[in-house]
């Protein structure tokens, strides 16, 4: 098996695609996929705990991504005592506790006096207050199943391509910490807190089973432990996937970046044939068209994309992809190369698709504008809680 | 002839609760298997049974040691109602352990209904006296204002590690529970012994 490289540099189109790769191997392996859903909002005084991951203020990382400020904070505070024994299994007083939530909420950082276990105490506790838990329910259907696999390898591939199929808010804040758990795991000749012991102790916080089964429990352990030790592979892709990754998607995603390509293109090919050229020509005037009144309808541009050259293989598009309920994936996945044309006009078919959870997500849409993240478990900009309250 | 007795006689269901780390398991583990064990592996939830004579009065307990973590307090209730007999284990060594032995005194009240329940609390590591930050009249003074209303309730100190008290806090929590039990383990426990005194 050749080496994996983490997906953050890719563009969206090549993430979406990396995505539709996982989807169609996860298929392959006989992995039931769950059907995607809406997350749930709730609305809260807080600024960080309780609020879904995207409401959260955020840190760019260098070579992870986007994490929320709070996890930033709590873990580089925990990586200057990574020496001391019970991390995160030893609780911290309540009462701190408090006082370091205000804290945490308000932005501020955390005081260099405050004690360690109150520190990993706090963070899980907004680990556990999050409402959508940090390991999507979605995912750890899947990593469930994973546990039934006999090889350790075939866990963490399925550990891999698992991992892919989320949106990009919850993959950085995931692999960022549980980079940092292995971090803490490897000083446990000193701090005697292993994977397993970690896994022990933040599995429940990290994974939210919705039962507490003494069974299930110690499953969502194992996951937890297969998560920290193999940290790097979350949001990682086969390196040698990059031959399969159609470089020409990319443009598509910025009108102006696709125009200039189109043109360079039509330079270099002069040659094609007249059929062809007219179809461009009729394409590039359409898309001229579109671009009015692409705020009202994306779809109508890039149906007509797919029109004027051949269409590339995205399957869960964050523009035109509905819901991808277990079946549909199923049904593409392993057709992606032949069916381009077919994908073209399921994924215009797909508007007038009136399930309700389709509707909502319609309706959400149209309110919300359209910043979508990329991801199999797609998620939906937060609302604007103004807003919500107005209505 | 032992081993028909103790199939006859009903199992005694112990609870052991307590902060994450304080030694719990140590504790069973000693008391049941007695050996100490060195590694440190977050209990999810262990089950234990021995047989032994209290005070000549053959005795089966079956101890269910359990996690401390806060993440596993949705377990917390569902053994709490199991449990005829308690074992709150704080560490010597450790403030906000003992800090939680009140609320979870409290918590066993709330679930099981009553003002008075068997209940023992065990002051555990006091092999580790350099590090000791908890006094003994602290705990203790802890326990009697439990005392005034719930006469089923004791503290002791105990060191998985040495095997100090092992035996004792659970035996003592054994007779405590046949105490409860003799004065018909009623709400008015308290009400009942003053009338006849």
């Amino acid at each position: 098996m050749s080496g994996t490289t983490y997906c953050e540099k890719l563009s969206e189109a090549k993430q979406r695609q990396v995505c539709a790769l996982a989807v169609k191997e996860l298929l392959q392996l006989g992995i039931q996929l769950p059907k995607a859903r809406l997350p749930a909002y709730t609305e809260r005084s807080t600024q960080c705990f309780g609020r879904p991951l995207l409401q959260q203020a955020s840190t760019e990382i260098e070579g992870i991504g986007k994490v929320p400020t709070v996890l930033v904070a709590c873990c580089s505070f925990i990586s200057d005592h990574l020496q001391v024994e019970g991390l995160f299994r030893i609780e911290g007083s309540k009462v701190r506790q408090r006082d370091l939530r205000l804290r945490l909420d308000k932005g501020l950082p955390i005081l260099d006096a405050t004690p360690i276990h109150d520190v990993c105490s706090v963070l899980k506790a907004w680990l556990r207050e999050l409402p959508e838990p940090l390991v999507p329910r979605e995912l750890s259907k899947i990593l469930l199943q994973a546990t039934n696999r006999r090889t350790l390898e075939k866990q963490v591939k399925i550990l891999r391509l698992g991992c892919l199929l989320l949106p990009s808010s919850q993959l950085t804040a995931m692999r960022y910490l549980c980079l940092f758990l292995k971090r803490v795991s490897s000083h446990s000749q000193i701090n005697r807190m292993p994977a397993p012991n970690l896994g022990a102790c933040l599995g429940p916080s990290l994974i939210q089973p919705m039962d507490a089964t003494m069974e299930l429990l110690g499953r969502i352990n194992g996951i937890a432990t297969l998560l920290i030790d193999f940290a790097h592979e979350i949001g990682s892709y086969p390196t040698n996937w990059i031959e399969r990754l159609e470089p020409w998607v990319e443009p598509w995603t910025e009108p102006i970046q696709q125009q200039q390509q189109q043109e360079a293109c039509s330079n270099r090919s002069r040659s094609a044939s007249f059929g062809q050229r007219a179809l461009r020509l009729v394409g590039r005037a359409v898309s001229r068209i579109a671009s009015r009144s692409r705020s009202r309808s994306p779809r109508l541009q890039q149906s007509q994309q797919h029109a004027s050259r051949s269409p590339p293989p995205v399957l869960f598009n964050a523009t035109t992809c509905p819901t991808p309920t277990r079946s549909t994936a199923s049904r593409r996945a392993p057709v992606i190369a032949q069916q381009r044309q077919r994908d073209c006009s399921r994924s215009n078919s797909s508007r007038s698709s009136t399930s309700p959870a389709a509707k909502r997500r319609r309706f959400l849409m149209r309110r919300l504008g359209s910043v979508r993240q990329v991801g199999y478990f797609e998620v939906l900009p937060p609302p604007p809680l103004v807003a919500f309250r107005q209505h | 002839m032992s081993k028909s007795v103790s199939k006859s006689v009903k199992p005694i269901k112990i609870v052991v609760i307590g902060s994450g780390g304080v030694g719990k398991s140590a504790l069973t583990l000693q008391f049941s298997k007695s050996k100490f064990f060195l590694d440190y592996d977050p209990t999810i939830e262990d089950s234990f049974s021995k047989s032994c004579y209290i005070d000549n009065e053959m005795a089966r307990l079956d101890i269910l040691d359990t996690a401390g973590q806060e993440e596993f307090t949705s377990m917390r209730e569902q053994y709490m109602r199991l449990g005829q007999a308690f074992l709150v284990v704080f560490s010597v060594t450790d403030r906000k352990g003992f800090e939680e032995v009140d609320s979870l005194i409290q918590l066993i009240y709330r679930v099981k209904d009553r003002e008075a329940f068997p209940i023992m609390v065990a002051g555990n590591k006091i092999d580790l006296q350099n590090d000791r930050c908890i006094d003994q009249s602290l705990a203790q003074e802890l326990v009697q204002r439990h005392q005034e209303f719930n006469p089923y309730c004791a503290y002791i100190e105990t060191s998985a590690k040495t095997r100090l008290n092992v035996d004792l806090v659970f035996h003592d929590l054994v007779r405590l529970l046949r105490l409860y039990n003799a004065k018909g383990g009623s709400k008015q426990a308290k009400k009942s012994k003053c009338s006849l005194l």
